[in-house]
């Protein structure tokens, strides 16, 4: 199905969709699941050692995770499904079709978590003295739901990159009990623990706490935060060892502009470097330091920020042509359909242009050639502009790679159209590139 | 009527189950999006209304106690009825979000900002900084109503799609539909307050106090009334499509809003009693959603019925290539970049050619003909800056899109098989001193107004420039062919009226800048 469709103006439709989701997995893996956990750990440590300070910490903290969790976590989460209904609607819905039963079970255990948190938001005060208990076994309980939702997730993100034997098979179990299912929900669930760890070390450093409750829990969070960080980088050799090859290759460039790329070393020292520092603050807490705690846990908390957005980049982009690997390419084009387009032509079996009487317009015409077949990840003028990215080749030079977009770059579609459409392209798109030269 | 089609991947459920699903869920879901704009309508009037720049802000904020609640599950109960419809009637709801796509997107933000603000200014704000309370209060409230109206018109737009071609070319508002919006709007909020007026008048006992509570019911009313006069006028924007069903469950529902009005002014002193208003209450919003349901489908019918028959067709259309596809992404999962040689195959030898002869298939299709790489003879960091870059004003890329290891195994494979990094071989034919004075002046008044005394290229500017001599070079045999035919594509010229020494004497010098 071909929907009107909206590319946004100078960024493309996987940067919005990026930002959006970062941010969104940042809450939903670091404060959702692991800093609750943290603080119902806390609660629950605090009453059993009779420590005090633990219930101020834990009080205030609670508050300002439901406000962060309730009004920027849910609500990015569900701007993962606005972003992509409006930018890759034929992708989504079919994921959907696909998916929609572990989406549907998901759901259902957002509801649950939601409840558990709110009842643990309005029952907080209440639950005093002998009751405390009962916030340690809602945080546990939440923190526990957050995982399950964890798992359905990580079965649908894995199927985008190993999508196994589904392309031929068909089967729903075959697509979401894939090769990279299991390392990807242990490597999520490591770092979920692991952020958590190191947000609650952030707010037990930098706000006003017992000195006997502080030392006590940063050694605790130091242990999970070593736990969580090893478990993470095992997870995730494992995961890049389960990612086909012919994904995997292009895996640095999936993070670096064309230039970066070209000193790999560098990519390699940077990891190494933010792997350092995350480590090195789990030594200092289990130290016990907390001066060093305090100078490590801010560049650290920085270094799992980009780490996290570094995965899901790499994670999106090494999949390459296709938003379903075997059965439709990252622009909405299904496989089999990209090579009837081929014979029948774009413009003739377009749904979308014809109703709009748009096709009587040459310029509209161009663009909607471009749009369909290159638009979701390129731009004119914006980012990855394609202007830029042909400037300097000829028009026939143009046209020969937009012939051979799969083999040439592998991580790109094929083009999808007539010879005539792409002849048509091609000049449409040599001059834009030659446009600001 | 129009070629769009369904997914061809089938719908997980039936029309009927999804459609009876999406009801019920929908209305847990409005039911919390009442609550939760009503909350946040009254509030922020309590709010607005008390502010002082010195002073405690009251009711306003200790309304807004539940309203975490009412954000949290409005959110969560929109999931369900946002699958269900996006997973079983997907062609119209698709249509309305992408003709919308950019207010679809802004819910997000305003949700977040709304969201975190009005959970900032009770807890902090209006005590020490009041303006800022203020300000923050008024942006909450004003990022709220925006999505609901976003919201109404998205499923206005789904609902109807003869505006879809005018909505294309022109934009919304000039589809003449702007009335039925805003009424609609209108409407949900007017439903908004009645139902969140009543909720806290049950169950904010704590902080409304009898002066409070006696609010509460004068906004039921006020709100109730309102509904009197949008409703109908909500009706006539929809008027041509009003079968028996929909009108069936707009009777029912004026008749409960006109008792529950009469209750309210009939009390005389007393409190409402929850027992007789909740039932009604239960039947006013599920008459009303009722309505919007049966005109949604109205709405909805014909294209779903044109996608599925068109789905048919494309599937048909399309089976024929599957087999190709599937064998060609199996040859694309096998494929490893690992060496040179593989990347050479695929990105190099449709122009280049397989033996990297330069006839490659595509290679008649362009009108500077690709090189012969056995031909080229260069260093590696050259080598590297056109693999990198390409070379400008000619159809040769950059592939820089390759990590640097992967570049420096193709130039490995290119040495390694056609010896480009390798040395020049000696020319093979004598040239005499003669010949080789007349190529020197030759060259001096002709070539080198191009390449350059020196063979790094001369003053006058091409496109493409000469490459730099004393860095890449041809075989003799290739240089003597360039001589004599010119470089098709290029400003290189024939010299083929030279004497034959003279073009190898000039070849002897091409070669020796290197």
């Amino acid at each position: 199905m071909e929907f009107p469709l909206y590319n946004a103006p100078y960024i493309n439709a996987g940067m919005v969709i990026g930002i959006n989701a970062v941010l969104h997995v940042i809450i939903s893996h670091g404060v959702a699941i692991g800093l609750v956990f943290m603080v119902a750990l806390a609660e629950y440590i605090g009453l059993k050692h009779g420590l005090e300070g633990a219930e101020k910490f834990t009080t205030r903290l609670v508050k300002l995770t439901v406000v962060i969790v309730t009004g920027i976590g849910a609500v990015t989460g569900v701007g993962i499904w606005f972003t992509t209904t409006a930018l890759v609607p034929t992708g989504i819905g079919s994921m959907l079709r696909l998916f929609f039963w572990p989406w549907f079970a998901e759901w259902l255990i957002f509801v649950l978590e939601v409840a558990a948190l709110l009842i643990l938001y309005y029952k907080w005060d209440g639950w005093a003295g002998g009751k405390r208990i009962y916030r340690a076994y809602y945080g546990f309980a939440y923190a526990f739901l957050g995982s399950v939702s964890t798992v359905l997730i990580s079965g649908i993100l894995s199927f985008m990159l190993t999508s196994d034997g589904w392309p031929w098979n068909k089967s729903f179990w075959s697509a979401f009990i894939n090769p990279s299912f299991l390392p990807q929900v242990i490597l999520r669930l490591g770092g979920a623990y692991a952020l958590g760890a190191m947000f609650a070390m952030a707010s037990l450093l930098f706000m006003r706490t017992d000195g006997v409750f502080r030392r006590k829990m940063l050694g605790v969070y130091g242990l999970i935060l070593l736990v969580s960080l090893t478990v993470a980088a095992v997870s995730t050799r494992w995961y890049f060892i389960e990612v086909p090859s012919a994904f995997k290759t292009y895996a640095i460039a999936a993070v670096s502009t064309p230039d970066i790329s070209q000193s790999p070393r560098v990519f390699w020292a940077v990891n190494a470097a933010g792997l350092v520092v995350v480590a090195a603050l789990s030594v200092a807490a289990l130290a016990r330091s907390g001066g060093l705690s305090k100078l490590l846990v801010l560049p650290a908390l920085f270094a799992a920020f980009c780490f996290v957005a570094e995965y899901e980049s790499i994670r999106e982009f090494i999949r390459g042509p296709y938003l379903m690997p075997g059965y439709m390419y990252a622009n909405q084009i299904m496989l089999d359909e990209s090579e009837y387009l081929k014979k029948t032509g774009l413009l003739k079996n377009a749904a979308w242009l014809q109703f709009t009487n748009a096709s009587q317009d040459e310029t509209t015409a161009d663009r909607y050639l471009f749009e369909q077949n290159c638009g979701i990840c390129h731009t004119i003028g914006g980012v990855n502009d394609i202007g830029k990215r042909f400037r300097g080749r000829t028009e026939d030079g143009i046209a020969v790679i937009i012939g051979h977009t799969n083999e040439m770059a592998p991580f790109m579609p094929p083009f999808s159209g007539t010879e005539a459409e792409r002849k048509r392209l091609a000049k449409y798109l040599y001059k834009i590139s030659q446009q600001g030269r | 009527m129009y070629k769009l089609h369904d997914f061809l991947i089938q719908p997980p459920l039936s029309e009927g189950w999804t459609k009876s699903l999406l009801f019920v869920f929908f209305f847990v879901h409005i039911l919390f999006v009442l609550l939760m704009l009503g909350t946040a309508i009254m509030a922020s009037f309590y709010y607005f209304r008390s502010w002082r720049p010195h002073g405690r802000v009251g009711t306003g904020t200790e309304m807004l106690a539940p309203f975490t609640a009412h954000k949290s599950l409005a959110v969560v109960f929109g999931v369900g009825p946002l699958l269900l419809i996006q997973a079983g009637l997907s062609a119209p709801f698709f249509m309305a979000t992408s003709l919308l796509a950019p207010w679809w997107m802004l819910i997000i933000a305003l949700l977040v900002i709304s969201f975190v603000f009005f959970d900032a200014p009770g807890k902090r704000f209006h005590a020490d900084h009041p303006f800022i309370g203020l300000a923050v209060m008024a942006v909450a409230i004003v990022t709220l109503l925006v999505v609901p109206a976003i919201f109404t018109l998205t499923l206005s737009v789904a609902e109807n799609p003869s505006w879809w071609e005018g909505m294309a070319q022109k934009g919304f508002l000039s589809s003449g539909s702007e009335w039925h919006w805003l009424l609609r709007y209108l409407h949900v909020l007017g439903a908004a307050i009645v139902f969140a007026a009543a909720f806290h008048y049950f169950l904010g006992v704590k902080y409304l106090g009898r002066k409070g509570a006696d609010a509460m019911v004068g906004w039921m009313a006020g709100g109730t009334l309102l509904q009197f006069i949008s409703g109908p006028l909500l009706a006539l924007t929809v008027s041509g499509k009003l079968g028996f069903h929909p009108v069936l469950f707009m009777v029912i529902g004026i008749s409960a809003a006109a008792i529950l009005l009469w209750t309210i002014f009939k009390r005389s002193g007393k409190s409402l009693c929850p027992m007789a208003t909740i039932p009604l209450m239960i039947v006013l919003l599920v008459s009303m959603l009722s309505v919007r349901q049966f005109l949604q489908d109205s709405g909805f019918s014909p294209v779903l019925r044109e996608a599925k028959k068109n789905r048919a067709l494309y599937a048909a259309a399309i089976e024929p290539f599957r087999k190709e596809a599937l064998d060609q992404y199996k040859a694309r999962l096998a494929t490893v970049y690992d060496n040179g040689g593989t990347i050479f195959k695929n990105s190099c030898a449709f122009c280049h050619g397989g033996n990297a002869s330069g006839n490659g298939p595509e290679a008649s299709n362009l009108s500077i003909r690709p090189e012969d790489i056995s031909s080229i003879r260069t260093n590696r960091a050259y080598l590297y800056k056109i693999l990198a870059d390409g070379i400008p004003d000619t159809s040769m890329p950059y592939f820089s899109f390759f990590d640097k290891d992967k570049v420096d195994d193709l130039i490995i494979y290119l040495d390694r098989n056609y010896r480009v990094l390798g040395p020049i071989e000696p020319l093979k034919a004598a040239v005499s001193q003669d010949a080789m004075k007349k190529a020197e002046e030759f060259y001096k008044e002709t070539c080198s107004n191009c390449h350059g005394m020196d063979g790094r290229g001369g003053k006058i500017p091409l496109k493409p420039g000469p490459p730099d001599f004393t860095q890449y070079n041809l075989v003799p045999t290739k240089v003597f062919e360039v001589v004599s035919k010119g470089y098709p594509g290029t400003a290189m010229p024939s010299f083929g009226g030279l004497p034959e020494d003279i073009r190898w004497g000039l070849v002897k010098l091409v070669n020796d800048f290197y």
